[in-house]
């Protein structure tokens, strides 16, 4: 991710993944668990005098994938939703399924895109922006 | 605690339209992206068909002209994380990565190549290669990025459980 010359920094989905933002706030929640923008923003090493952050934006799309919700008291904190905390939990996979992946032919691996995409519930905001990410 | 009136804003018909909206469009950018991917092939074919047919001296001078093409610096890319990948000693460095990123809680990519070199391998792990290797990790979700500060960039583990 660069870190760009007028201070801003990318906070696009090819800049920083969706689960590394989620982590991020997680990091630096209080106790409460919330984290303000401008937090986030410090922590990404963007400038504080920086006038127009992508911070902001990127959070307001993540509260609308129902990923984090925002302090009714302060509307430029935001926390994890138990879907966003879902996001985190255990990402990596374990050896077998790492195995039974790479064993797979390619009709295999469209069907199985095809099931996750059929049966994506909740995720399916999160998968089309992973395969959007990783076909960068 | 906001007072809808007993209905919900995810109820409302404006927001579901902008919902479908914003969805139409990003299904329509994936694959606009797509496109330009395979326009992109299209045009590699036909540069090395004239490579070969036209002399070099007789070449437009336009084409000589240096143009930022990010898609082939994404190809550089995923070719040189195949490359990182496919080596013997890819198990090796991911697990000393992982391993070293776990015991510092956070780390640069330039404090784990100074760890590198203390370990008795041949592999020479310049700031390139690493540089593929952390994001290699990043993209299998087994590291994060932490914090920036400054010029430098803080990786760490994602948290259990």
């Amino acid at each position: 991710m660069a870190n760009k010359s007028n201070g801003r920094v990318d906070v696009t989905l090819y800049g920083i993944s969706d689960t590394e933002l989620l982590a991020i706030i997680d990091d630096i929640a209080d106790a409460d668990g919330w984290a303000s923008n401008y937090d986030i923003r410090l922590t990404l090493g963007e400038s504080a005098d920086v006038k127009r952050s992508g911070v902001p934006s990127r959070v307001a799309w993540m509260r609308r994938y129902g990923w984090l919700e925002r302090d009714s008291a302060n509307p430029s904190a935001h926390r994890l939703t138990t879907a966003g905390r879902a996001m985190l939990t255990r990402p990596d996979l374990s050896k077998t399924m790492t195995n039974a992946l790479a064993a797979m032919t390619p009709a295999q691996r469209l069907t199985l895109t095809r099931e996750i995409a059929r049966n994506g519930g909740d995720i399916r905001t999160a998968l089309r922006r992973q395969w959007i990410r990783s076909l960068r | 605690m906001h007072d809808y009136n007993g209905t919900s804003p995810l109820d409302d018909p404006i927001v579901e339209a902008i919902n479908e909206r914003v969805a139409h469009l990003d299904n329509t950018r994936t694959l606009h992206i797509e496109e330009i991917a395979a326009i992109d092939r299209e045009i590699k074919r036909y540069e090395k068909a004239l490579k070969a047919l036209v002399p070099e001296e007789m070449k437009r001078t336009a084409r000589n002209e240096s143009v930022p093409n990010e898609h082939a610096r994404k190809r550089r890319k995923e070719a040189a994380m195949r490359t990182i990948r496919n080596n013997d000693i890819w198990p090796i460095l991911k697990a000393e990565i992982l391993a070293y990123v776990d015991k510092h809680d956070e780390t640069r990519q330039v404090d784990f190549r100074e760890h590198w070199k203390s370990l008795s391998h041949d592999f020479e792990l310049t700031s390139s290669k690493c540089s593929i290797a952390f994001e290699i990790l990043r993209d299998e979700k087994l590291l994060r990025l932490g914090r920036i500060d400054g010029n430098s960039r803080f990786y760490k583990l994602y948290k259990e459980g």
